[in-house]
Order: structure tokens, then sequence, then C-alpha cells
């Protein structure tokens, strides 16, 4: 009886020691958007994404390059680059802000579908916005995995989008953000 | 006789339209690299000058060397390569096609590819930066 008791208590005791606090990372996540017309659909990857967590805490960040994003067509991502994101002027769009109650979610050992909210700044186009963005979390063997999507609307941003193609480009653009983030060595 | 010049000159900019809105990326393996650079010597680049970086290198197809640090595989296949000597200072390359892993053996790896540019940012959680190498193809080990 003693040793079945012992043996739960490791058994917890292990479970709990299997996460280690401190930062995780990435810099091969993946964020993709995906606007849909009637007059056509546009969905563009990029693998690139940067993102850290810090899991004392909750504080996440996201960055990516806009010229990282890739198109099927090559006149498409010229003109995403060129015409409407400026990424000369513009290189990078980036999200900094807290998942909120992550320390509690944390402790529980992240239990799968538990809804997170991220509350931050996001700057795209060189604006920069107070965003909600509800998210997941994950264990996975190696560390963990964030997921999310949310919507961007163009004009919040100040993109332009010319009249000749307005009726291309839906007004709210679904973000897809999955990224697998592995220990940060100090 | 002026109404079959606007037609011809109407039909052509139609070909041309469907022709460049339906076409996908030329293969960077069969370009000229803009510049031949090492791994490190192009990171040092964009830590000491990311403007000045930027300017000279972005969007240009750039020839690039390095120690093997990481392959990124998907479903087995190995979709990119991260160059370096220290583990925080990278060139992130993203290959155009997937490539055997069998081709990627040995310590230094030579690619090319399009320059996105830099991501660092010294005020981040993150240290060091990478520069974004994209459709990127193996020149040789």
């Amino acid at each position: 009886m003693k040793n079945s008791i012992l043996l739960i208590a490791l058994t917890l005791m292990i479970g709990q020691t299997a996460f280690s606090q401190g930062k995780y990372f990435t810099r091969d996540g993946h964020v993709s958007f995906f606007s849909e017309t009637p007059v056509e659909d546009i969905e563009a990857h990029n693998e690139k994404m940067t993102c850290v967590l810090d899991s004392d805490n909750g504080n996440v960040e996201f960055a990516v390059l806009i010229k990282s994003f890739e198109f099927e067509k090559a006149l498409m991502e010229e003109h995403f680059n060129e015409n409407y994101m400026e990424s000369n002027e513009f290189p990078k769009a980036t999200f900094k802000g807290t998942i909120q109650e992550f320390v509690g979610i944390r402790d529980s050992g992240f239990p799968p579908g538990v809804e997170m909210i991220a509350k931050g700044t996001m700057m795209i186009h060189g604006v920069e916005k107070p965003v909600e963005a509800v998210g997941y979390v994950d264990n996975t063997s190696d560390g963990l995995r964030l997921r999310s999507t949310f919507l961007v609307a163009p004009e919040d941003y100040d993109i332009e989008i010319p009249n000749t193609v307005r009726e291309n480009i839906a007004k709210e653009i679904t973000v897809t953000v999955d990224a697998d983030l592995k220990p940060l060595k100090k | 006789m002026k109404n079959k010049g606007f037609n011809l000159l109407l039909f052509a900019m139609t070909i041309s339209v469907l022709l460049t809105t339906s076409c996908g990326h030329s293969d960077t393996a069969d370009q000229k690299p803009a510049f031949v650079i090492t791994s490190d010597e192009i990171v040092q680049a964009f830590l000491d000058d990311e403007k000045a970086a930027n300017a000279k290198y972005n969007d240009l197809i750039i020839q690039v060397s390095g120690p093997v640090m990481e392959l990124n595989k998907i479903d087995g296949e190995v979709t990119g390569i991260k160059l370096s000597s220290d583990e925080f200072n990278i060139v992130n390359c993203t290959f155009q096609y997937p490539v055997e892993e069998a081709t990627l053996e040995g310590g230094v790896i030579t690619v090319k590819g399009i320059c996105s540019g830099f991501l660092g940012d010294a005020s981040s959680m993150l240290p060091g930066g990478t520069v974004e190498i994209k459709r990127a193809s193996i020149v040789g080990n």
C-alpha cells in the first residue's frame, strides 16, 4: 500500500516536472493568410515566422518578414509587396503581447482544447493596433505547440486596395498561425 | 486600318496579362547570383546596418555558403536549411523544391535563393537574428 502511494506520488511529480519553465521559441513557424471573395481566393504562406513564448509569465512575440510570404503566382506576390504592403518601407509584421491567465493553464498541464486569449499590439504596414486573439497551447514531446486563427482588416492598417481590385480582396483576411516551440537554451 | 492596329494591340495586351497573371515563379537554380557570400558575412552585414543591407541584398539572388546547423523537414522531405556557425545568428533558407537529404551531406553547404531580409530585434525576447532566403536551391557541398 505504501509502495503504491509512493509510486503515484512519484508519477505525479515526474508529470509536473516534465514541462520546464523558461522561454520557448521557433524560427520556422507557419503563418498563412486567406482572402475569399466571389471573384477569387488568394492565399499565401510563410514558413519562417519567429515566435518566442516566456512560459514564466505568458509573454509572447511573433515576427514575420512580409517578403517571405510566398504566393503561387509571381505577379500576385509582386503586387502584394509593392502595391499593398509596401514591404520595402514596412518589411516586418509583429505581435507582442501576453497570454491571459497563462500561468494557471500552464500549471494545469495545458489541458487540450482550452482556449487562451492573447492581448497585445499588432504592427502591420507600420501601423500599431491593440488586438486580442484566441489561440491554443499544447504540450508536445519536446516543447509547446501554439495555434491561432484570427481576422485582419487591411483597412485597419492603412493598407489601400485600389478600386480596380477591391472586389478581389476580402474586407477581412483570415490569418492562421501554427508554431512548434522548443526550449530556448540560455 | 486604325481599328486593326487597335485590335492587335488589345490582343497583345490580353495575352500579356494572361501570361503574367498565370505564371509561377522562375527557378532560382537557373539564375546567376548577384552576390556570393558566406552565411556569417551576410548576417554580420545585416547586424551592422540593416537598412543598408536591405538595400543591397533584398530581392536579389544571393549565393550563400555556410555550415549546416539544422534541416527543416515536412513529411520526411527537406524543405529548408539553416546555415550558421552560431546558435542565434542564422541564414534560414526555404527550398523552392524539396531536396533529398543525401544531397546535403557534408559540413558546409552552398545554396542560392532570393533574399527576403532580416528578422531580428534588439528589444525581442529572442536573441540574434535571421537572414531569410526563399526559393533556394542547392549549388553544392
